[in-house]
C-alpha cells in the first residue's frame, strides 16, 4: 500500500525536508502534492484523493488553521489525518487545533526522528515500516 | 524583565534553534570575531510580525554565504550544489519563524497565545534603520555562528511587553 501524501508549508525548504525525511522513514509514497498556504492545499484536497496532510500554520493566504477550520467544516477532517508541523508554542492554540480534528502536532525545529515517529502513529504500520533508517537521521 | 534577559533568553534559543533546524553552532561570545555584518559582502534579511499579549516585529540579518550553508545544512546536501534547491532567502526566513516560534513562549509562558506572521524578506537599509530604533524595549544580538556575522533583532511595544513580562 502506498500512501498519497500532500505537504503544506510556504517554505520550499521545509517542504523538501518534510519530503525527504518520509522517504528516510520508508513511509510508501504513491502521489506527493505540494501547497504554499490553505487554499493551494484546499485546492488538492477537493480534487485528488489524500491519505496524509502534513501543515504549516503561519503562512499567507490562508493559515494553517483555517485550512483545519475549513476542513471541518467539509466534513473532511475525520477522514484525512493531518498532522500540524509548526513553530506554534502556544498550548491552547495547539488543543483547540485537536479539538477541530487535527490528529498531532510535531513542534518545528523537527528532528526526521519527530517526523517519522509521528507518521507512524497517525498511518499506523505498513509494510517495510521496521525497515527505517533511523540510526542515520 | 530587564533586557538582559530578554537577551540572554534570545541567546538560548538562537542556540538551539540553529543547532537542531541547521546543525550550526554558535560560537563563543568570548571568541574574536573574524568579520563584521557590514564587511560581509551581500547581507539578506528577513522580518516577520507578531500579534498577541505584546506585539512587534522580529528580524534576522545575515551574509548570503551564510544563508546558503545553513540552507544546505538544513537539506542535507553537498555545498556545491546547494545553490539551486532553495530560494536564497528561505532558510533565514524559516529559521526566523522558528526562534520567534519559541523565543515568545520562552518570554511570556506558553498559556499566551501569538499570532506570528509569515515572514519577508527586507532590504539591509531598512533593517538598518530598524536597529536604530532605541526603545526600551529592543532585543539586538549580535553572534557568530560557524564563524558568520549574524544579527537577530526583537522590537516589542515596550508597555504591553512590560505588563505581559512583569506578570
Amino acid at each position: 500500500m502506498a500512501f498519497n501524501i500532500l505537504i503544506v508549508d510556504d517554505s520550499q525548504i521545509i517542504r523538501k525536508i518534510i519530503h525527504r525525511t518520509i522517504l528516510m522513514a520508508n513511509v510508501p509514497i504513491g502521489l506527493l502534492w505540494n501547497a504554499s498556504n490553505g487554499l493551494e492545499a484546499l485546492q488538492v484536497i477537493n480534487n485528488e484523493w489524500v491519505d496524509l496532510v502534513l501543515l504549516d500554520l503561519n503562512m499567507p493566504v490562508m493559515t494553517g488553521s483555517d485550512f483545519v477550520e475549513k476542513m471541518s467544516e467539509k466534513g473532511l477532517i475525520d477522514k484525512v489525518p493531518v498532522i500540524v508541523v509548526s513553530t506554534e508554542g502556544s498550548e491552547s492554540k495547539v488543543e483547540r487545533l485537536l479539538e477541530k480534528g487535527a490528529r498531532a502536532f510535531v513542534r518545528k525545529p523537527f528532528t526526521p526522528e519527530d517526523i517519522r515517529k509521528t507518521v507512524r502513529e497517525v498511518l499506523g504500520e505498513w509494510d517495510g515500516c521496521e525497515d527505517t533508517a533511523g540510526d542515520s537521521f | 524583565m530587564d533586557a538582559k534577559i530578554r537577551q540572554e533568553t534570545l541567546f538560548k534559543v538562537v542556540c538551539e534553534v540553529f543547532a537542531t533546524a541547521a546543525f550550526a553552532v554558535v560560537d563563543s561570545p568570548e571568541e574574536e570575531p573574524a568579520t563584521t555584518l557590514k564587511d560581509s559582502g551581500e547581507i539578506l534579511c528577513a522580518r516577520l510580525e507578531f500579534t498577541g499579549p505584546f506585539c512587534g516585529v522580529m528580524a534576522i540579518a545575515a551574509p548570503r554565504e551564510f544563508a546558503k550553508i545553513v540552507g544546505t545544512n538544513m537539506l542535507c546536501l553537498e555545498d556545491d550544489v546547494a545553490d539551486i534547491f532553495f530560494d536564497r532567502y528561505d532558510p533565514l526566513k524559516e529559521l526566523l519563524n522558528m526562534v520567534c516560534g519559541s523565543l515568545l513562549p520562552a518570554l511570556a509562558g506558553p498559556k499566551h497565545e501569538f499570532a506570528i506572521g509569515a515572514p519577508e524578506e527586507v532590504a539591509f537599509m531598512e533593517y538598518v534603520k530598524m536597529t536604530e530604533d532605541k526603545n526600551d524595549s529592543r532585543t539586538l544580538i549580535d553572534l557568530h555562528i560557524e564563524s558568520f556575522p549574524v544579527e537577530l533583532l526583537m522590537l516589542a511595544n515596550p508597555e504591553s511587553i512590560e505588563m505581559v513580562l512583569e506578570a
